[in-house]
């Protein structure tokens, strides 16, 4: 089977207006990928082989694998580590890309905006809406915990992104069936490892005969490579469970102010496919080959956890 | 359980709908018989006999047995996971109806009915009051977890090839053991469909009036996250339900459960042992008083 080798081609433009995001989100004349279930099928077994050296024991607990989109940003907001005055990086000193709290609150901006909410006070409404949220309890405490100046400055860094994305989103048409907060759960191994993840937003319905689905997320403090292999890893998932890959993903940076859109064929999804199978085996080879419950795989990377 | 317990097969060219859909409506007779129903209400007598308070134990509660999970011993309190299903499936209901085109649209009609009780003064639904008491971008997010919920229901099934019999989106059952004491039976389903030997339900005319209608139903049910290992008891718990309550013979054949997060799809066909395993899951409720904390349908 032939696998392309190199990352697929990243098409990134600035919006000034939703016509620019609208356009983006509908791609590009490429013919979208035929649904193939006998395909779908090869890639979970490409995945079976890679998580089987898990087998042995089994585990009490499953190892999870990733975990995509706010979700992810809400615990690592939650857990995160602030600097030695109790503050995080502020927003103008660069180290902002990196503070998992601005990621929190504005990926709860863009739910927001997504589905049609007016923003009145960004910040504010992102702590509203986080506050019942899971997790968010203890994001909004990360976020009182901070000193004054660390906290106005997140409000500042919140307020811009937010005003951005509700100047360049678009409405949606319902018809176009999105989805905010879309979770995605692969269990191998007969259970003992499972990937999930979460997109910040779906579009398009479910699979008929040619992929029609768009999985968008949002990025304000993540590089870009880690949110595109966030990404790749939820079309995976999203092709083994469903039969169809998305035709095309959508990466929104609210710090740079760009949306970058990838389009995916089927070599494209193997070649993900691929990069996700890598993963798999490497983290159960330094997991000793079977999960350890209620431990840390330490020599693992940093996504990588242990239900506890 | 001994009843047939498979991961069903799906089509090269069959959709996950058309897979969903075709189990369904393709639900064999039922298989359970009088004698198992009474073995069934016995064993969960015996069990609930002598048991103090008087809690409710209901599919939730069988989810989480064998769970390490403390969550059984907390207070229910709403959230926006919790309220999701309960909103979609009054959405996807008013969809059925065919007055409201899409998902958000038959959403937005749910909310606005509670809104509309809220000022009438009409009973909201348990979430209602929860629900307008919240700042409105926490609201905001509730509406967007029961749009995603809903869509993924409305769009799960192809409701015209289940046209042939009859839906009942969200289906609610209770059972109640004599004596005060005993904890109160729940269950639900996010999908009952039902047909008689006539094909549509309750109104054709049955091709043999001397001979009594078969009834056939299904149920799906709706799970989040990935199928869990004691799946066959959870699906097989509405259906001792249904048939503890039912006083005629159980019309359930078959209830599919559908992990949609996952993709997973697994069948479980009633029979006499699948009631039997579902009964004998409350042997290992240790309080059902305390089992009270139970998610509240819709």
């Amino acid at each position: 089977m032939r696998v392309t080798q190199s990352m697929p081609e990243v098409r990134t433009v600035v919006p000034a207006r939703p016509g620019d995001v609208l356009a983006v989100l509908r791609g590009g004349a490429a013919p979208r990928p035929v649904v193939d279930l006998e395909w779908s099928r090869g890639l979970r077994e490409l995945l079976v082989d890679a998580a089987g050296i898990a087998g042995g024991p089994a585990a009490a607990e499953p190892v999870v694998l990733a975990d995509l989109g706010a979700g992810e940003n809400v615990e690592r907001a939650a857990s995160a580590p602030r600097g030695h005055d109790g503050a995080g990086a502020s927003p103008s000193d660069g180290r902002a890309a990196a503070d998992p709290l601005l990621g929190a609150l504005v990926g709860t901006v863009f739910r927001l905006v997504v589905t049609g909410v007016p923003l009145r006070e960004p910040f504010l409404d992102a702590l509203h809406g986080m506050a019942v949220a899971p997790h968010g309890a203890r994001l909004v405490a990360a976020v009182r915990q901070l000193p004054e100046a660390a906290r106005r400055a997140l409000a500042v860094a919140v307020a811009e992104q937010g005003r951005w994305l509700a100047q360049i989103w678009p409405p949606l048409d319902p018809r176009w069936a999105p989805t905010t907060g879309e979770a995605l759960v692969m269990p191998l191994a007969g259970g003992r490892l499972v990937v999930t993840g979460r997109v910040d937003l779906g579009l398009g319905l479910p699979p008929r005969a040619t992929a029609s689905r768009c999985f968008v997320a949002v990025s304000a403090d993540r590089p870009a490579p880690l949110v595109w292999e966030r990404l790749w890893v939820a079309a995976v998932v999203e092709t083994i469970r469903s039969g169809e890959p998305p035709f095309q993903l959508v990466v929104v940076s609210t710090g740079q102010r760009t949306a970058s859109s990838m389009a995916l064929d089927c070599d494209a999804v193997q070649w993900a496919a691929a990069r996700l199978s890598d993963r798999i085996e490497a983290v159960v080879r330094r997991g000793g080959g079977a999960a350890r419950p209620n431990a840390s795989l330490a020599a693992g990377p940093p996504d990588v956890r242990v239900v506890a | 359980v001994t009843a047939s317990v498979t991961v069903p097969a799906v089509g090269a060219a069959e959709t996950p709908a058309a897979a969903l859909s075709r189990l369904l409506a393709e639900t064999p007779e039922p298989a359970t018989t009088k004698v198992g129903v009474e073995r069934a209400r016995r064993l969960v007598l015996d069990t609930a006999t002598g048991r103090r308070g008087s809690g409710r134990i209901d599919g939730w509660t069988v989810l989480q047995l064998g769970r390490s999970s403390p969550a059984i011993h907390e207070p229910f309190r709403p959230t926006p996971a919790r309220c999701r299903r309960a909103i979609g499936l009054r959405a996807v209901r008013a969809g059925m109806t065919g007055r409201f085109p899409t998902p958000i649209t038959a959403v937005d009609a749910v909310l606005d009915d509670v809104a509309r009780r809220a000022i009438d003064g009409t009973p909201m639904p348990w979430w209602g009051a929860w629900w307008r008491a919240l700042p409105p971008p926490a609201a905001a997010l509730v509406r967007a977890e029961a749009i995603t919920w809903a869509t993924r229901l409305w769009f799960a099934l192809e409701w015209e090839r289940l046209a042939a019999g009859r839906s009942v989106i969200g289906h609610f059952g209770k059972w109640r053991p004599p004596g005060a004491a005993a904890p109160v039976l729940r269950a639900s389903a996010d999908v009952v469909w039902s047909t008689d030997d006539a094909g549509v339900a309750g109104t054709a005319p049955r091709p043999d009036a001397r001979r009594p209608a078969i009834r056939r139903a299904a149920a799906l049910l709706v799970g989040s996250g990935a199928c869990p290992p004691r799946w066959s008891t959870w699906l097989a718990w509405p259906a001792l339900v249904a048939a503890l309550a039912s006083a005629e013979r159980p019309t359930w054949g078959r209830v599919v459960g559908w992990w949609p997060d996952s993709g997973q799809v697994r069948v479980l066909d009633i029979d006499d042992d699948a009631l039997g395993e579902a009964a004998g899951v409350l042997s290992r409720v240790r309080s059902p008083g305390r089992c009270a904390v139970v998610s509240p349908g819709a």
